[in-house]
C-alpha cells in the first residue's frame, strides 16, 4: 500500500551518466514548478534527484561530483522558500511536510534545506531547529552518505555559524555553535572511521585512498571550529573544544584520522592557542594508535610555532620586544620544557617507536630551541645528550637510519649558519634589524658557534656514530661551515679558549682515524682550524697552542699511515711564529726571553716530530713508493720550517736559537736529502736565507768564526759539492751573495746609506772563479757556455753594485773573451754538424742549415745584446733593480706562489717568512734557463749533445780523471782554506780549458 | 434506460449544511474516484430535505406512503462470501437485515414523511432524526465495513422507489483515560544483534507523532537500512481471519550503526489516513508498529509492537 507521503520512491540510475541527466531533469521540473508556486511538485522532483544519492556504488569523486550539482539545485529551492516565506507557506508546515519522506536520505536534505531557510527568518527558533536537524542526521550511518549528509548541513547552516549575533546572549550562543560543529565534527570522524572497515579486506589500500579524498569534509568542520573562537577564547578552547576532539582523535583509533586530523588542528588554530594548550596536545600524541607518525605531527606544530615566532618577530620592534619578552619569561623557557619532558614521557612509554621517529623529533625541537630561545645551548645539549643515549639502544644502525642521522647533524648546520645570523640579529639589534648585513658582531652570539663549543653532547653524540663515513662527513661540513664564517667576518671565529678548541678538535678525531691516504684535503681542514687559534693573551695563546700541539700527538701516536704532522704541523708552527712576532714587539711583557725561547723549543718539538714521521713511515710494512715520496716531503718540509724559523729568530736577534735552526737544517740536508736535483734546490733556498740574515754575524761566538762565517761556508762547501757540476756552478756563484749583503728596505737599510754592510769582494771574486771553474769543466759546450754567461751576470752585478776591487773590467773582459771564443767554437761545430747532415739529403740540409744558421745569429745576438747592454752599465740602478726583482725580490713571488699552492699556510707580514719553499728563485732559475736552452737552440742542440756524447764516450780514457783529480784537490784546498784561492788558479784553469778544447778539436778533426 | 422504465418520481435527499459540513473522502476502488461523505458525530441530529419531484407535472402518482430510515450496518460479506464485484451493500435491497449474508443491522430508525396517497406536484420535506446515537464509528476496512445511510422509500404497489445516502460518522474520544506509558524492549539474536527500542507512549491520537529512538548494543549484522512500518491488522471474530495491512512504511536509518549509535525515530501520524483502533463484537482494528531490519542479503528481521490509535477533537 502506497502512502501519502510526496515522494514518488523512485530507484537511483546505475550510471553516473544517467544519474546526472536525471538530476538536471529533475532541477529543471523543479524550478518549472517553483515558478508556477506550485511547491509540493517541487518536492516531489527534489525528492526524485535525491534520490540519486541513495546509490551505494559511487566512489567517493562520483558522490562528490552529484553532490555538488544537487547543492546548487538546493541552493534554488532555499531560496524560493525564504522568499515567499511568509506570503505562500510558512516554513514550520513545511518543516514537518518534508519529513513524510519515505527514505531517509532525501528526506533529511530536504529537512536541512528548509530547516537552514527558516534559519535566515528572523525570530525563528534557531537553536532548535539546528539541534533537531543534527540529531535526525543520525539516522543516516552509510559512511559516505553519511559524511555528504553532515557536510551538506555544515555548508546549508553556515551563514548561521559566520553571522555575528545580538551580544545579549552571545556567549551562550556561542557555546552552543562549539558544542554543534564538535558534535558535527565526532559524527562525521566516526562515520570516516567506519569507512575503512567497509568493504573486502583486500580493497583495504583502495579505502584508504578514498578516506584522503574524502578528509576535507571532515577537516572543513575544524576550520568553521576555528572561526567562531578566536586568540581570546583561551578557557573555552582549552577547556571545552580541544579536550573534546582530542578525546575523538585518540578514541578512533585510526591512523589517518588521526594523522590528518591533529595536523588540521595544528594548522587551523591560531598560534597563540597553541601555545597555551601545548601540554594538551603532547600528551595526546602520546595516546595515538601505534602506527600513527607521531613525529609528523610534532613536527608540523614545532614549525608552526616556529612561523609564528618568525611572524612575531617580522613585526615593528616594540610589538616583537613586548611579546617577546612575555613568550620568553613565561613560555619560551617553559615551552621546550614541555617538550622536553614528553620526548623523556614518550621515550618510556613507546619503547616500539622506531629511531627515524625519534630522530626527527629531536630535529624539529632543535629548530625550536633555535628559534625560540637560541641562548640557551643547555637546552640543545640535552637533546644531543637524549640522542645519544637513544642510538645506544639501537645496536643494528640500518642504512636507512644513518641516512636520517646524516639528516640530523648535517643538514641542520649547513642552514644554521643563516638562520642563526638571522636569529641573532634580531635579538641583538632590535632597532636596526633590516640591516644588510645580517652578521653578529660577537661569535658569542653565534649559534653554530655555540653548539659546538658548548655542547659536550654534541661531540658525544657525533663520536658515537657507527658509520664513519657519515662522521666524516658530517665534520668535514662543520669545519666547512666555520670557515665560511670565518670568510664573512674575518677575526671574529676565532678559538680563544681552550674547550672551544677541545670541542673543535674533538669534533676533528673522526678525520684523524680515517686510514686513508687521499685524506689530505680533509687534514688540511684541521690545519686551517689551528689557525683559528687565538687569543689577545700571549701566555693563553700559547697554552692553547701547547694544548692543540699535545692533542695532536695524542692522536698522532699509534697511527702510522698518516702523515697527520705533515698535514698539521705547518700550520701549527706558523701560528707559533706569528704568536712569537707579537710578543717580540711586546717589549715590556714578562718574562719576554723565557717565553720566545719555549716557542722556539715548542717550533723545535714540532719540526721533530715532523722529521721524526719520516722514520715511521720508513718501516718496512708500509708501502715503499708512498713512503718515500712521503718521506721526502716531510724532510723537505722539516728543512724549510727549521730555516724560516731559523730566519725568524736572527730577525728577531735571537742569533743562538737562529743559528741552532740552520744547524738542524744543515743535519737534516746532509742525513736527509739525498735527492741531487731537491739538493740543488735547497742549498739555494737556505742561501736565500743566510743572505737576509742579520744578527748571526753581529755578535761572535765562542770561537772565532762567527756564527754566519760558520754557515755561509759550510752552505758554499755542500754547494761545490754537488753531484752534478751545472748544479755546483750555480750553487757556488749563488753562494757568492753570502759575502754580499744587500739592502733590506724592511729592516730600514738603504744602499749607500747604511754602513755595516757584510761584505767581502774577495769571498765573492773567489766564488765567482770557482763556479766558472766548474762551468769551464762541463762537457757539455752548449750548458758550459750558458753557464759562462750566467756567471757573467753575476759579476756585472757585483760591478755594478760597486764591488770593483776584486771584480775589475779586466776580469771581466776575460770572462767575455772566453764566452765568445766558447761560442765560436760552438759555432763552428754546428756548421760542421749541418755539412755532415747535408751529406745525407742536400737541399734540405742547406735549407737547415740555414735556419740554424739564423737561430744562432739570432741567439747570437741576444747574448751579445745583453752583454753589450749589461757592459755599458750605464742605467746602474735600473740593472740593479733588476736583479734584485730576479735575486732578492723574490720573495714576492714566492709568498704568492706558496700561498696559492697550499691554503693550509698563511703568509705572514712583509713575506720575509715564507713557510712554503718549494719554489725558491732557484726554480724560477732554472727553469728559465731550461726555457732558453729550448728556445735558443731549438732541435739541433739534440744533436750535438750526442755527437758531444760521442766525443765523451771516446775521450773519457785521456780527460775526464784529470778534471776528477783537480777538482778532489780543489776540493781539499777550499776545504783547507776557502778565501786562499790563488788568482793564477783561475788562470790556470783557463789555460787548462784552452788546452781541453785544443784537445777536443784535434780529436774532432781526426774523428771526421 | 429508456423513459419508458423509468420511475415516475426522482428523489432527492439534501443534508443540512451539506456544502459546508465537514467530509471525508474514500477513495472507492470500484469506480477509481474518491466518494465524498459528511461528516456525523455521535449523538448528533441529522436532518434535511427530501425532494420528491414528479416526473411528468400534473400527472398524479400514487403511492402507499413515503418514509425515511437511518440505518447503520456492519457488512462482512467481503470476507465470508466470494465477492462479487458489481456487489454492494447498498445495493441490495431489503435484505440488508440479513445476517447470514454477513451484514447486521444494528441501528434502524424510521420515520414516516408522507401518508399513502397520490402526489401530483413536486414536495419537498423536512426530516429529522433528533440525537440519534451512533454507536460505532464508520469504518472501510478491507473486508469489514462499517456503513451508516438514511434510505428514502416510496411504498407502491409495484416495486418501491429507494433512495439512499451515505454518511460518516466519527467518534471522538478523550486521551486522559490513557497513562502515557513508553514502549521499551530490548531484543536481539545471539551475538549478532542487539538492540533496545523505546517508543514515547503506546496510546496515539491520529495527528500525534511517533517519537522514540533505538540503542545498538550490538551489531554484527550488515545492515542495509532499517524500517519503521505501521500495520493495520483487522481481525474478524466470527471466524478469527486476520487481515493485515500495511499502512504506513518509513525508512528511518540509512547504512549499518556501530555498536553504542543511537538511532532516533520520528514519524508524523497526521498526513497519513488512518483508523482509530475499533473492538465491536464482530471485528477488531488493531495497530503494530513494526521495527523492521534489512541486511544487505536482503533478509528481514522485526519486532512488532502493539500501539492504540484514539481519535479525539483536535
Amino acid at each position: 500500500m502506497t502512502t501519502a507521503s510526496n515522494s514518488n520512491v523512485t530507484t537511483y540510475s546505475n550510471k553516473l551518466e544517467s544519474a546526472i541527466f536525471n538530476i538536471k531533469q529533475q532541477t529543471i521540473l523543479m524550478q518549472r514548478c517553483l515558478t508556477q508556486s506550485r511547491l509540493m511538485d517541487a518536492f516531489k522532483y527534489t525528492s526524485a534527484m535525491l534520490t540519486e544519492l541513495r546509490n551505494p556504488n559511487l566512489s567517493p569523486k562520483q558522490y562528490y561530483e552529484l553532490y555538488i550539482m544537487i547543492y546548487d539545485s538546493m541552493t534554488i529551492l532555499s531560496q524560493y522558500l525564504i522568499d515567499n516565506h511568509p506570503k505562500k507557506h510558512h516554513l514550520t508546515d513545511l518543516y514537518e511536510l518534508v519529513q513524510y519522506a519515505g527514505n531517509i536520505l532525501p528526506r533529511l536534505y530536504l529537512m536541512i534545506t528548509v530547516g537552514a531557510s527558516f534559519l535566515t527568518i528572523p525570530n525563528s527558533p534557531k537553536i532548535e531547529i539546528l539541534k533537531d536537524m543534527i540529531e535526525m542526521c543520525r539516522g543516516v550511518q552509510h559512511p559516505i552518505r553519511g559524511l555528504f549528509l553532515r557536510y551538506y548541513l555544515m555548508q546549508r547552516t553556515k551563514w548561521f555559524f559566520d553571522n555575528v549575533d545580538d551580544n545579549a546572549a552571545e556567549s551562550e550562543l556561542k557555546m552552543f555553535k562549539i558544542d554543534f560543529i564538535t558534535t558535527n565534527f565526532i559524527e562525521m570522524n566516526k562515520l570516516w572511521v567506519r569507512l575503512q572497515h567497509q568493504g573486502p579486506l583486500r580493497e583495504r589500500d583502495l579505502r584508504t585512498r578514498e578516506r584522503k579524498e574524502l578528509q576535507v569534509l571532515i577537516g572543513a568542520n575544524l576550520v568553521r571550529l576555528s572561526q567562531t573562537i578566536t586568540d581570546k577564547d583561551v578557557d573555552i578552547y582549552s577547556n571545552n573544544i580541544l579536550p573534546r576532539i582530542l578525546e575523538q582523535v585518540i578514541h578512533c583509533r585510526d591512523v589517518v584520522s588521526q594523522e590528518y586530523l591533529l595536523d588540521v588542528i595544528i594548522q587551523v588554530f591560531p598560534d597563540e592557542l597553541h601555545l597555551k594548550t601545548l601540554e594538551q596536545l603532547l600528551n595526546c600524541t602520546l595516546q595515538l594508535s601505534p602506527k600513527s607518525a607521531i613525529s609528523k605531527i610534532i613536527v608540523c606544530l614545532i614549525e608552526r610555532l616556529n612561523r609564528y615566532k618568525n611572524r612575531e618577530s617580522d613585526d615593528e620592534g616594540r610589538e616583537f620586544d613586548v611579546s617577546a619578552a612575555i613568550l620568553n619569561n613565561d613560555k619560551g623557557t617553559g615551552m621546550f620544557f614541555t617538550f622536553w619532558k614528553y620526548l623523556n614521557t614518550l621515550d618510556e612509554e613507546r619503547p616500539d617507536l622506531p629511531l627515524k621517529e625519534f630522530i626527527l623529533l629531536v630535529n624539529a625541537l632543535l629548530k625550536l630551541t633555535i628559534s625560540w630561545d637560541a641562548t640557551n645551548v643547555s637546552n640543545i645539549d640535552s637533546l644531543f645528550k637524549f640522542m645519544l643515549e637513544k642510538q645506544k639502544d639501537y645496536p643494528s644502525s640500518q642504512e636507512n637510519n644513518l641516512m636520517y642521522k646524516q639528516l640530523l647533524s648535517l643538514n641542520k648546520f649547513t642552514k644554521y649558519t643563516a638562520i642563526n645570523n638571522n636569529n641573532n640579529n634580531n635579538n641583538n639589534n632590535n632597532n636596526n634589524n633590516n640591516n644588510e648585513g645580517k652578521l653578529c658582531v660577537d661569535k658569542k652570539e653565534n649559534l653554530f658557534f655555540n653548539i659546538i663549543t658548548k655542547c659536550n653532547y654534541y661531540g658525544c653524540f657525533l663520536l658515537g656514530l657507527k658509520n664513519k663515513d657519515i662522521k666524516l662527513e658530517i665534520c668535514c661540513d662543520i669545519l666547512t661551515a666555520l670557515f665560511e664564517l670565518n670568510q664573512l667576518q674575518p677575526n671574529v671565529f676565532r678559538l680563544t679558549e681552550k674547550n672551544e678548541i677541545n670541542q673543535f678538535l674533538q669534533i676533528c678525531e673522526p678525520i684523524l682515524s680515517i686510514e686513508d691516504k687521499s685524506n689530505a684535503i680533509n687534514l688540511e681542514k684541521i690545519a686551517k682550524l689551528i689557525h683559528l687559534i687565538y687569543n689577545v693573551s700571549i701566555d693563553e695563546h700559547y697554552d692553547l697552542l701547547t694544548s692543540t700541539h699535545l692533542w695532536i700527538n695524542a692522536k698522532n701516536s699509534g697511527n702510522s699511515i698518516n702523515s697527520i704532522s705533515f698535514a698539521i704541523f705547518p700550520s701549527l708552527i706558523t701560528n707559533y711564529w706569528k704568536l712569537i712576532r707579537k710578543l717580540y714587539k711586546m717589549e715590556k711583557y714578562q718574562g719576554r726571553q723565557m717565553l720566545l725561547k719555549q716557542m722556539f723549543k715548542s717550533i723545535a718539538r714540532c719540526v721533530n716530530e715532523i722529521n721524526e714521521e719520516r722514520e715511521l713511515m720508513n718501516r718496512p710494512n708500509n708501502q715503499q713508493q708512498q713512503s718515500s715520496d712521503n718521506n721526502n716531503s716531510n724532510i723537505d718540509l722539516a728543512f724549510k720550517l727549521n730555516i724560516q724559523t731559523a730566519a725568524l729568530a736572527d730577525q728577531l736577534k735571537l742569533n743562538e736559537i737562529s743559528y741552532d735552526f740552520f744547524t738542524q737544517a744543515f743535519i737534516i740536508f746532509e742525513d736527509a736529502l739525498t735527492d741531487s736535483q731537491t739538493q740543488s734546490q735547497r742549498i739555494l733556498y737556505m742561501a736565500q736565507a743566510l743572505q737576509k740574515s742579520r744578527n748571526l754575524y753581529n755578535k761572535n761566538g765562542t770561537a772565532n768564526n762567527s756564527y754566519y762565517d760558520n754557515l755561509i761556508t759550510r752552505c758554499t762547501l755542500h754547494g761545490s759539492r754537488l753531484l752534478q757540476k751545472p748544479d755546483q756552478c750555480r750553487a757556488v756563484y749563488s753562494c757568492s751573495h753570502l759575502w754580499w749583503a744587500t739592502e733590506l728596505p724592511t729592516l730600514g737599510e738603504e744602499e749607500g746609506v747604511t754602513q755595516n754592510f757584510y761584505r767581502d769582494g774577495k769571498r765573492v771574486l773567489e766564488c765567482l772563479q770557482r763556479s766558472l771553474r766548474v762551468a769551464d769543466s762541463v762537457m757539455d759546450n752548449v750548458s758550459g757556455c750558458e753557464l759562462m754567461v750566467e756567471i757573467l751576470n753575476v759579476c756585472l752585478y757585483y760591478f755594478i753594485h760597486g764591488e770593483s776591487t776584486h771584480i775589475t773590467v779586466k776580469y771581466i773582459n776575460g770572462l767575455i773573451a772566453l764566452i765568445k771564443t766558447n761560442l765560436q767554437y760552438l759555432e763552428r761545430e754546428s756548421k760542421q754538424i749541418s755539412e755532415y747532415e747535408g751529406n745525407g739529403d742536400f737541399v734540405d740540409g742547406v735549407a737547415r742549415k740555414e735556419e740554424r744558421k739564423e737561430l744562432e745569429q739570432q741567439r747570437e745576438g741576444e747574448e751579445e745584446t745583453e752583454s753589450m747592454e749589461e757592459g755599458r752599465g750605464g742605467s746602474q740602478k735600473q740593472f740593479s733593480r733588476e736583479n734584485l726583482t730576479s735575486n732578492i725580490g723574490y720573495f714576492g713571488t714566492n709568498s704568492a706562489l706558496s700561498s696559492s699552492k697550499s691554503g693550509a699556510t698563511i703568509v705572514e707580514d712583509s713575506g720575509a717568512i715564507s713557510v712554503d719553499g718549494h719554489s725558491s728563485i732557484t726554480n724560477g732559475k732554472t727553469n728559465k734557463y731550461c726555457g732558453n736552452i729550448n728556445f735558443g737552440i731549438d732541435g739541433s742542440i739534440i744533436i750535438d749533445n750526442s755527437l758531444n756524447q760521442n766525443v765523451n764516450a771516446s775521450t773519457n780514457s785521456n780527460t775526464p780523471p784529470v778534471v776528477n783529480l783537480t777538482i778532489l784537490l780543489k776540493d781539499n784546498q777550499f776545504q783547507k782554506a776557502y778565501n786562499k784561492i790563488p788568482e793564477q788558479f783561475f788562470k790556470r784553469t783557463l789555460l787548462y780549458i784552452k788546452d781541453q778544447r785544443k784537445v777536443d778539436d784535434r780529436f774532432k778533426l781526426i774523428v771526421l | 434506460m429508456s423513459s419508458f422504465f423509468k420511475p415516475p418520481i426522482d428523489i432527492e435527499l439534501l443534508l443540512d449544511g451539506e456544502e459546508n459540513r465537514k467530509y471525508v473522502e474514500i477513495p472507492n476502488k470500484k469506480q477509481g474516484i474518491t466518494d465524498r461523505f459528511n461528516v456525523y458525530d455521535d449523538g448528533e441530529s441529522v436532518s434535511g430535505i427530501v425532494t420528491l419531484r414528479v416526473r411528468s407535472e400534473g400527472k398524479k402518482v400514487e403511492h402507499m406512503g413515503v418514509k425515511i430510515s437511518l440505518i447503520g450496518c456492519i457488512d462482512m460479506r467481503k470476507n465470508s462470501e466470494k465477492r462479487k464485484s458489481s456487489e454492494s451493500p447498498l445495493s441490495s435491497n431489503d435484505k440488508a437485515h440479513d445476517t447470514k449474508s454477513g451484514v447486521d443491522q444494528f441501528l434502524c430508525l424510521t420515520a414516516d414523511l408522507l401518508p399513502s396517497g397520490e402526489l401530483v406536484h413536486s414536495q419537498n420535506i423536512k426530516f429529522s432524526f433528533k440525537d440519534v446515537e451512533k454507536r460505532y464509528e464508520s469504518y472501510k476496512g478491507t473486508n469489514v465495513e462499517v456503513m451508516y445511510y438514511l434510505k428514502v422509500t416510496v411504498l407502491r404497489k409495484a416495486a418501491d422507489l429507494v433512495k439512499i445516502k451515505r454518511f460518516w460518522v466519527q467518534l471522538y474520544e478523550s486521551m486522559e483515560n490513557y497513562e502515557i506509558k513508553p514502549i521499551r524492549l530490548d531484543i536481539g539474536i545471539e551475538n549478532c544483534l542487539h538492540i533496545e527500542f523505546e517508543y514515547s507512549k503506546q496510546h496515539y491520537t491520529l495527528s500525534d507523532v511517533i517519537v522514540g529512538r533505538i540503542y545498538f548494543l550490538l551489531t554484527r549484522l550488515k545492515i542495509k537500512h532499517m524500517e519503521l512500518s505501521l500495520i493495520t491488522r483487522e481481525k474478524i471474530n466470527r471466524n478469527n481471519k486476520i487481515f493485515d495491512s500495511n499502512t504506513i512504511r518509513y525508512e528511518i536509518m540509512d547504512g549499518s550503526p556501530v555498536k553504542g549509535e543511537t538511532i532516533p525515530i520520528r514519524l508524523f501520524l497526521s498526513g497519513y489516513d488512518l483508523v482509530p483502533n475499533m473492538n465491536l463484537n464482530y471485528f477488531s482494528v488493531k495497530h503494530y508498529l513494526s521495527l523492521v531490519i534489512i541486511d544487505e542479503d536482503s533478509r528481514r528481521y522485526f519486532k512488532q509492537s502493539e500501539i492504540f490509535l484514539h481519535r479525539t477533537r483536535d
